[in-house]
C-alpha cells in the first residue's frame, strides 16, 4: 500500500523538471523560426472546405505547426470567386498570424478586368510563396467532331461550358475564342468545374477549359480530349497536344496570347497583409519553402493530385507585377469577361 | 458484382475500420443533437485525419459521422422545436407539436424507426443505381433539372398550411430573396448593396436555422414554461411511435424515394426534399388537416426523407465528382486525400469502396438508432426544463453554427434577421416553408432555366421528360382541391360520420 503511494508522489515531483526539460529541448529545436512560437495562426482559404486549396491548406497547416511551433487553423471563407477572403486578409493585422491562401489569376484578373469588388493593391501583399502552378488544358468530348484545336478554330458555332463570368474556365473563353478566331458562345451557369467537365461529357457543350490535375482523369478514362495546353510549353502527360505558344497568330493575337501564358504562371499563391515585420516574413517564407520540400507533404500532395511547385515570395511578386503590366486589348478582354460578355 | 457486394461488407467490419466507424458515430451523434453546429463543418474539421487511412476507412469514419447527425439532428427537432440540422426542420412540423402534447416518445420513436428505414431504402437505391447511374445522368440536362425545380415549387400550393394566397406571397418574396447576389451569366451583382458578402446569395444555412431554431428559441424564451406542458408520463410511446411507422409504411416508401431521388439533383439538396416529402405525406394523407399540429405521418416523412437523402446525395458525388451540397463537397476531398479519383472507376474497378459506403450507411444508422433508443428517456427530460434555462445555451449554439459555416459574422446577421422573420410569420400565421423552398429553388430555376435556353433554345420545351414533369406539375396543382370537393361531397352523403371524426 506504501510503495506505490511513494513511487507516485516520486513521478509526481519529478513531472514539473520533465515538462521543463522537454519545453528546452522544444526551443532548441524551435530555432530561427521562433516568432511564432506558441502562437494561433489563421490560415485563411478563399474556397469552401473539400476543394483544391482546402486540401493544400489543411496538409500544409499540419506541416507549418510542426516548423513554426504555432497553432494553425484553417478557416474557409468561400464567397465573390476569393476577393471576399482577399480583402479580409488585406486589412488583417500584419502580425503575421494571418494569411490566405488564393488562386493568382482570380486575384489578378480582377486587378485587370477592373472587376467590382476588389478593395486590395496585388503587389502590396506580403508574398510568402508561389505553391502550386498546374497548367490550364482546352478540352472537348473525345468523340465529339473536333478532334484538334484546328477543327475547333475553323468549327461553326462552338458551345464552352463556364461556371460564370470572373471563373477560370470564363476568362479562358473570353480570351482564346477571338484570339484564336473560335465561333460559337460561352455557356454559363455550371456550377463549379465539376458540372463543366460533366456538360462535355454529357455533350451538352462541345469545350471547356480547366486544370492539368482535374481533367486528367476524364482525359485518361477517354471521354474526353485535350486539344491545347494553355502555356508556353507542352506537358509531359499529354505530349501529342499542342501548347498555345505553337499556334501560327497575327502579331496582335499573339501580344494577347502571350499576355494570357503569362497569367497562367500566377498559380495558387499564399499571401499576408501588406506590412508584416521582415523577420515574420522572412519565418513565414522560410517555413513555407521547407514544407513545400517535405517528402511527407509532397506525397500526402502527390496522393491527392495536387501538384506543389514551389516559387519563393519575392519571385511569386514579380511574376504577379509582370502580369499586372499586360497590354490594354488584354484588360479589354477581361473587362468583358467580367462583365459576362 | 454481387461477391464485390458481400466483401465490402467484411471491409468494413474490419476491426480497425469498424472502430473508426464507431467514432465517426459517436462525434456525429453529438453534432446532431446539437443545434446549429452542422454535419458539413465537423467534416471538414475531421479531414486532415484521413490522409493516414485507406479509403474504406476514411469514409466508415466520415460517412458514419455525416449520416448519423441527420439521424440525431431529428431529435433536437422533435424534443426542442430546434433543428439539430438544418435538414431536419421538417421534422419539427410535426414533431414539437406532439412534444407539446407530451406525446415525445412516440413522435421520437416514429422519427427514429423512420430514419432507419428511410437510410437502408437509401442505400438500396445507391447500391442498385451502380449500373445505371452514368448513363441516367448523361441523359438527363439542365432542362430536366429546371422542371424539377419548378415541380418541387409547385409543393407551395400544399405547403400553404391552408391559405393558399399567403403561401404564394410568402413565396414571391422567396423568389426575391433568390435573386440576391451575382447573376450567373453576366456577372452583375444584384441587391447586394455594395456588401461583398452578398454576392453568393444568402447562405442557406443561417437562414434555416435562423427561420426554424431561432424563431423557436425566441417564443422559448417568452413563454418563460418548460417545453412539455403535458405530464411526463412513462415514455411508452416510443413501441406506438415505431408501429405508427410500420402502419404507415407508404410513407416511409414515397418518402424516402423522395429523398433519394430528389437529394441526387445537384443543390437542391436535403434543405428542399423534407419538405417536398412533407407535402406529398400531407397530399396523399387521409387526415391532412392534421399536418402541422401533430400528425404523425409528417414525423415519418421528414425522418425517412432525411436519411435516404444521404445515399442519394452521395450517387452523383461517387459517380462524377459532382457534391450535391455542402457535405458531400467535403467528403468529396476524401476522395482527393484517399487517392480515389470519382467516376466511373468508382463503379468499376473501385466498386468495393462504392458498396462500402452503401453498408456504412445502413450500419451506421442501425447504431445510431439503437443508441438513440437507449437514451431517449434522458433526453426527454430536457423538455421538462424551463425554458429560461435552456435558452442561453441554444442561443450559443446557434450564434456558433450561424459563424463556422463561412466563419463570418454576417451569417450572424442573418440568423438573426431570420429569426426575427420566422417569428412575425408565426404570429400572424404566414406560413415560412414556401418561403424558404422558393429561396433554395429560385436560384436553381433561373439557373438552369438560362442554361436550357443557352444550350438549345426552345426545342427542349418538346422533350418528353419535360412534358411528363409538366404533367405532374399540374396533377400537384390540381389535386388539393379536386380532393377537398369529393370529400365535401362524401360529408354531405354521411354528415353524421364526418362530425365524429372531426372532433
Amino acid at each position: 500500500m506504501r510503495k506505490p503511494l511513494r513511487t507516485a508522489a516520486l513521478l509526481l515531483a519529478l513531472l514539473p523538471l520533465g515538462l521543463t526539460a522537454a519545453c528546452g529541448n522544444a526551443q532548441v529545436t524551435g530555432g530561427g523560426d521562433a516568432p511564432f512560437k506558441g502562437e494561433t495562426i489563421h490560415f485563411v482559404v478563399s474556397y469552401g472546405p473539400g476543394g483544391g486549396y482546402d486540401l493544400i491548406a489543411r496538409a500544409m497547416a499540419k506541416h507549418l505547426e510542426k516548423r513554426l511551433g504555432a497553432t494553425v487553423v484553417v478557416e474557409n471563407m468561400d464567397g465573390a470567386g476569393g476577393l471576399l477572403a482577399a480583402n479580409k486578409v488585406y486589412s488583417a493585422k500584419p502580425d503575421g498570424l494571418t494569411f490566405g491562401i488564393f488562386s493568382g489569376q482570380g486575384m489578378a484578373g480582377s486587378v485587370l478586368g477592373n472587376a467590382e469588388g476588389a478593395s486590395f493593391k496585388l503587389p502590396e501583399f506580403g508574398f510568402v510563396a508561389r505553391v502550386a502552378a498546374d497548367p490550364r488544358v482546352l478540352h472537348v468530348q473525345a468523340t465529339g467532331k473536333y478532334k484538334s484545336i484546328e477543327d475547333v478554330r475553323n468549327g461553326k458555332g462552338v458551345r464552352f461550358a463556364s461556371s460564370g463570368p470572373g471563373g477560370s474556365e470564363h476568362i479562358d473563353g473570353t480570351v482564346l475564342f477571338p484570339v484564336l478566331g473560335i465561333d460559337g458562345k460561352i455557356i454559363t451557369g455550371y456550377k463549379g468545374s465539376a458540372e463543366t467537365e460533366l456538360a462535355v461529357t454529357s455533350g451538352d457543350a462541345d469545350a471547356t477549359s480547366g486544370t492539368l490535375g482535374t481533367r486528367l482523369p476524364p482525359i485518361k478514362r477517354g471521354e474526353h480530349r485535350a486539344v491545347l495546353v494553355i502555356g508556353e510549353k507542352r506537358v509531359p502527360e499529354l505530349p501529342g497536344v499542342p501548347a498555345l505558344s505553337e499556334l501560327k497568330l497575327d502579331p496582335g493575337n499573339a501580344v494577347l496570347a502571350k499576355a494570357h501564358m503569362t497569367m497562367q504562371e500566377m498559380g495558387r499563391l499564399v499571401l499576408a497583409p501588406p506590412g508584416v515585420p521582415e523577420d515574420r516574413m522572412a519565418a513565414l517564407r522560410k517555413a513555407m519553402a521547407a514544407v513545400c520540400k517535405d517528402p511527407a507533404f509532397l506525397s500526402e500532395m502527390k496522393k491527392s493530385g495536387q501538384p506543389i511547385e514551389h516559387l519563393d515570395g519575392p519571385q511569386a511578386k514579380k511574376v504577379a507585377e509582370s502580369v499586372l503590366r499586360a497590354p490594354a486589348p488584354y484588360r479589354a478582354l477581361l473587362e468583358k469577361s467580367y462583365r459576362g460578355q | 458484382m454481387l461477391e464485390a457486394f458481400f466483401s465490402s461488407l467484411l471491409q468494413v467490419l474490419e476491426p480497425t475500420t469498424f472502430l473508426l466507424a464507431l467514432l465517426g458515430i459517436a462525434l456525429g451523434f453529438v453534432v446532431g443533437i446539437l443545434p446549429g453546429l452542422g454535419g458539413a463543418v465537423t467534416l471538414a474539421l475531421m479531414l486532415p485525419f484521413v490522409y493516414d487511412m485507406e479509403p474504406v476507412q476514411a469514409f466508415a469514419f466520415l460517412l458514419g459521422m455525416w449520416v448519423v447527425t441527420a439521424t440525431t439532428g431529428d431529435i433536437t427537432s422533435v424534443l426542442l422545436g430546434v433543428p439539430g440540422e438544418a435538414t431536419s426542420a421538417a421534422a419539427v412540423l410535426d414533431g414539437y407539436p406532439l412534444t407539446k402534447r407530451g406525446e415525445a416518445g412516440r413522435a421520437l420513436g416514429a422519427v427514429l424507426f423512420s430514419s432507419a428505414l428511410g437510410a437502408v431504402f437509401g442505400a438500396f437505391v445507391l447500391a442498385l443505381s451502380v449500373p445505371i447511374v452514368r448513363p441516367l445522368v448523361l441523359a438527363s440536362g439542365p432542362p430536366h433539372f429546371f422542371m424539377l425545380t419548378l415541380l418541387g415549387l409547385t409543393f407551395v400550393v400544399t405547403l400553404s398550411g391552408g391559405d393558399v394566397l399567403k403561401g404564394f406571397l410568402m413565396a414571391a418574396f422567396g423568389m426575391l430573396v433568390s435573386l440576391v447576389g451575382i447573376d450567373p451569366q453576366a456577372g452583375v451583382p444584384r441587391y447586394t448593396f455594395d456588401q461583398l458578402y452578398l454576392w453568393d446569395g444568402i447562405d442557406l444555412v443561417p437562414l434555416v436555422v435562423g427561420l426554424f431554431a431561432g424563431a423557436e428559441v425566441l417564443q422559448l424564451m417568452l413563454s418563460k414554461t418548460s417545453i412539455a406542458q403535458s405530464p411526463p408520463g412513462k415514455l411508452s410511446g416510443i413501441g406506438v411511435g415505431v408501429r405508427d411507422t410500420l402502419r404507415h409504411w407508404g410513407v416511409v416508401v414515397r418518402s424516402s424515394a423522395i429523398g433519394a431521388g430528389i437529394g441526387i439533383v445537384p443543390g437542391m439538396g436535403g434543405t428542399v426534399s423534407q419538405f417536398i416529402a412533407y407535402g406529398v405525406a400531407q397530399q396523399t394523407s387521409k387526415e391532412p388537416e392534421r399536418f402541422g399540429k401533430g400528425s404523425i405521418e409528417g414525423v415519418i416523412a421528414a425522418g425517412a426523407t432525411n436519411n435516404a437523402k444521404d445515399a442519394g446525395s452521395l450517387i452523383p458525388t461517387v459517380a462524377f465528382g459532382l457534391p450535391a451540397g455542402a457535405g458531400t463537397a467535403v467528403l468529396l476531398g476524401a476522395f482527393l486525400i484517399t487517392g480515389l479519383n470519382p467516376g466511373p472507376e468508382m463503379l468499376t474497378t473501385h466498386v468495393d469502396v462504392t458498396f462500402s459506403m452503401v453498408w456504412i450507411l445502413v450500419l451506421s444508422n442501425l447504431i445510431a438508432v439503437a443508441v438513440a433508443f437507449l437514451l431517449l428517456r434522458h433526453l426527454v427530460k430536457l423538455t421538462f426544463i424551463r425554458g429560461t434555462w435552456l435558452v442561453p445555451f441554444l442561443l450559443v449554439l446557434l450564434g456558433i453554427g450561424a459563424f463556422t459555416a463561412n466563419n463570418d459574422f454576417a451569417d450572424i446577421f442573418v440568423m438573426l434577421g431570420a429569426a426575427v422573420f420566422g417569428v412575425i410569420a408565426i404570429h400572424w400565421g404566414w406560413p415560412r416553408v414556401p418561403f424558404l423552398l422558393a429561396v433554395v429553388l429560385g436560384g436553381l430555376a433561373e439557373r438552369y432555366l438560362f442554361l436550357s435556353y443557352s444550350l438549345d433554345g426552345w426545342s427542349w420545351l418538346k422533350d418528353p421528360a419535360v412534358i411528363a414533369f409538366a404533367v405532374c406539375m399540374v396533377a400537384v396543382v390540381l389535386w388539393p382541391p379536386i380532393r377537398a370537393r369529393r370529400r365535401r361531397a362524401a360529408a354531405a352523403r354521411a354528415p353524421e360520420n364526418d362530425a365524429v371524426r372531426g372532433g
